[in-house]
């Protein structure tokens, strides 16, 4: 997978901060596909790719962990 | 870990995640591609909980899979179902399923989770109707509460079967299973108007044969009851699966559970062996059951999470921790008429939240002594497994039996109680027939015999049957770990000792260890009565090799030799030095064990300890973990104050502990100490 930079995944985690205002998704999509966040960041004008999403959320799960 | 936040309430998430996690670790020797798709295809029908199970079969060849789903009261997951049902078709499964989840009738009170168990073959189709599965009595239950609960079970069965048939077929099995017998689940079966399957738990080794009379079973009995003594002497627990269509057929199932992962317990290799041995589990599927369980979590490196639970997660409350679990749960073997014999194996796959939990909280109000101990008493004789030993801690080759059941036992045995004779008589039992002739006892069926597991069961059976015919060759097996310095071994030089499966020298263990000596001193004669005195430490302790403190050590020393009082002085001196406010309730009980022999102001010290441990007890009978044993590395002559600790999970340990340490308390308060 792609090395996203520091910006991209602080962008990433800007990005997945604010996805609690994304509309509710069904039950039935697809499981592991960083796609349709993508495709989510583009509609909102924000360029991302799927490494710096995950690497954006792999910090945050271990900033929690780190602090809970 | 445990607990739900409310802003993880309500969070869909899919199933099929489970799968996508699943899938990298499981091998295609259980699930090939095209059944992988197949699965997919029907989870995606399921309720938004991410909480499944597969049925495998074991045998050769054998593709067919079944799909398990359990619902509990968790992270809003009835709201999740009753919102998922909304739009199915009407059917009495599905009217229960809403009813339930929605709580009316205070229905959800009373059912406390259940699974929905669906055959792939059968459930391609959204709408295909699961078979559903129920709890009945409580593990811990008293039998004279079971009653309403076997009622509302059989209500239940009625409202998914209507006609009554069920029903009556429950009732009837309730009415003739001896008092004692508990139901652990009900289950309506799909696709039948009748049948029910009854599970029954915590039936003992050497009594399945009863039970089967007295419900009148018409299958072969002498073979189910050789293959369920076996599975007991295997595992942590069996429960037995009855088939009712309306009468019982002959037909019995045993579920096989063992509590640890197949990396910390060497007995589920033991277990798939011996289904293998009867030609009921393919080699390959074997192999692949012992490797799939794993827990993963979302911010290890490379880890993908699926893309739905991740918006869940950033969601959730920054306390929550998103985790997914793999599992080999449980095996399950069936017997079947004409000598059929099938064997299944259960992989679990599920989400969970997690935070730190809370505290464990005394119980209300807080106990006195007398209560304490009586409590106590309550929690070990509900935590003795069905082949009549205890369990506890855990290493890499499993949980310790052997061990951890001779200090147990002999906790319960001090208290001189006619009422606990048959229990012990029946551990008595099972602890000899772990003796290994010309040998001792160990740590596990799975480790070679050490000293101080020989010391324990030596004492255990001192004290219960001290005409027991294994004695005299366990103590000439004890005292062949003396060692020129004066001191005892826990693994005498000729021992082979292995770590997983890996042969060890492990010098370290064969050494002279002051822990092992304070135990087995009042063995031996005398014999090593000098050595302790001489290594007593100047600060008045004994150093342990297995154990993190000294408070045990010490207090078994003392118990151990006539120690003159100089000697017990130096130990008391160490003992009130002690801070007391982190020591775990397993340190000071012993520490006031030491401190009991000391003078007015040191008694009233021990009394005061033992009276906050009462206080400090666990509304279930226990104390919080806390006997802090090491694993020092095998060729170290002494432990390593780095060494991790691992605690009695069970809490059977401590608990035991403290009881001994208070009825000793009890005993000198009588005047008989």
């Amino acid at each position: 997978m792609t090395r996203a930079s520091p910006k991209d995944i602080q962008r990433a985690i800007d990005f997945l901060a604010r996805a609690k205002d994304f509309p509710p998704q069904g039950a039935a999509p697809p499981q592991i596909d960083y796609a349709h966040l993508v495709a989510r960041a583009a509609a909102q004008e924000i360029a991302l790719d799927a490494a710096s999403i995950e690497q954006g959320f792999r910090l945050m799960m271990q900033a929690r962990r780190v602090t809970s | 870990m445990s607990g739900a936040s409310t802003q993880s309430e309500g969070a869909a998430l899919s199933p099929v995640g489970c799968l996508a996690l699943l899938w990298p670790g499981c091998d295609p020797a259980l699930v090939d591609p095209a059944a992988r798709q197949r699965i997919e295809q029907v989870v995606t029908g399921f309720a938004p909980v991410p909480r499944i199970a597969l049925e495998l079969r074991l045998a050769d060849g054998d593709r067919r899979i079944d799909l398990h789903q359990r619902i509990t009261q968790a992270h809003g997951e009835r709201a999740l179902l009753a919102a998922h049902l909304a739009d199915a078709s009407d059917d009495p499964l599905r009217n229960f399923l809403i009813d339930w989840a929605e709580d009316a009738d205070g229905l959800a009170g009373a059912i406390e989770q259940i699974f929905l168990e669906w055959d792939v073959a059968d459930a391609p189709r959204k709408s295909s109707t699961p078979a559903v599965f129920l709890p009945v009595d409580l593990r811990r239950d008293a039998a004279s509460a079971r009653g309403l609960r076997r009622a509302l079970a059989c209500d239940l069965i009625d409202r998914i079967q209507p006609g009554g048939t069920g029903r009556r077929a429950v009732e009837a099995l309730c009415d003739t299973l001896p008092l004692g017998g508990s139901i652990s689940h009900v289950g309506a079966m799909s696709g039948r108007a009748a049948g029910v399957r009854i599970n029954l738990r915590a039936i003992r080794r050497g009594t399945l044969g009863a039970v089967l009379e007295a419900i009148g079973w018409p299958g072969e009995i002498a073979p189910a009851v050789a293959w369920f003594d076996r599975l007991v002497a295997a595992s942590d627990r069996v429960t037995v699966a009855l088939d009712l269509d309306p009468a019982l057929l002959p037909r019995i199932g045993f579920e096989v559970f063992l509590d640890a992962p197949p990396e910390q317990e060497p007995r589920w290799a033991l277990l798939l062996d011996m289904l293998l041995d009867a030609g009921l589990c393919a080699p390959d599927k074997r192999a692949a059951l012992l490797a799939v369980s794993r827990t993963l979590l979302p911010e290890a490196q490379g880890q993908v999470w699926p893309a739905q639970w991740l918006l869940a997660a950033v969601a959730s409350a920054p306390t929550m921790l998103p985790w997914f679990e793999a599992q080999l749960s449980h095996v399950k073997l069936t017997l079947g008429p004409q000598g059929s014999a099938q064997a299944k194996a259960y992989v679990s796959a599920q989400h969970h939240w997690s935070r730190k939990s809370a505290p464990l909280a005394p119980a209300e109000p807080p106990r006195s002594r007398g209560e304490a101990i009586e409590a106590a008493v309550g929690f070990l004789l509900a935590a003795r497994r069905q082949d009549d030993l205890w369990d506890d801690f855990r290493l890499v080759n499993g949980s310790s039996d052997e061990w951890v059941s001779a200090f147990v036992g002999l906790a319960l045995a001090r208290l001189e109680r006619p009422a606990l004779a048959a229990v012990l008589d029946q551990t008595r039992r099972a602890i000899e027939a772990r003796w290994r002739p010309g040998s001792g006892w160990s740590y596990n069926a799975v480790s070679p015999a050490d000293a101080d597991s020989t010391a324990w069961a030596l004492k255990f059976l001192n004290a219960v049957a001290p005409q027991s015919g294994c004695i005299d060759g366990a103590r000439a097996f004890l005292a062949s770990h003396r060692l020129a310095d004066g001191g005892i071994a826990t693994y005498a030089p000729s021992t082979p000792i292995r770590i997983g499966a890996v042969a060890v020298a492990a010098p370290g263990w064969r050494g002279s260890h002051d822990c092992v000596a304070a135990n087995a001193a009042p063995l031996l004669d005398g014999a090593l009565d000098g050595y302790l005195r001489e290594r007593q430490q100047p600060e008045g302790c004994w150093h342990a090799m297995w154990w993190k403190t000294e408070a045990f050590a010490t207090a078994l020393a003392l118990d151990s030799f006539g120690a003159d009082a100089a000697v017990t002085q130096r130990a008391i001196g160490w003992a009130r030095a002690q801070g007391l406010s982190t020591a775990s309730p397993f340190d000071r009980a012993w520490l006031a064990a030491i401190l009991m022999r000391g003078d007015k102001d040191d008694c009233a010290s021990a009394a005061a300890m033992l009276d906050l441990l009462a206080a400090e007890q666990r509304d279930d009978g226990s104390w919080v973990a806390g006997a802090p044993m090491l694993f020092p590395a095998p060729d170290s002559a002494g432990r390593d104050p780095g060494d991790a600790v691992l605690l009695d999970i069970r809490r059977s340990f401590t608990t035991a502990a403290v009881l001994t340490v208070m009825n000793q308390a009890a005993q000198r308060d009588r005047g008989g100490a």
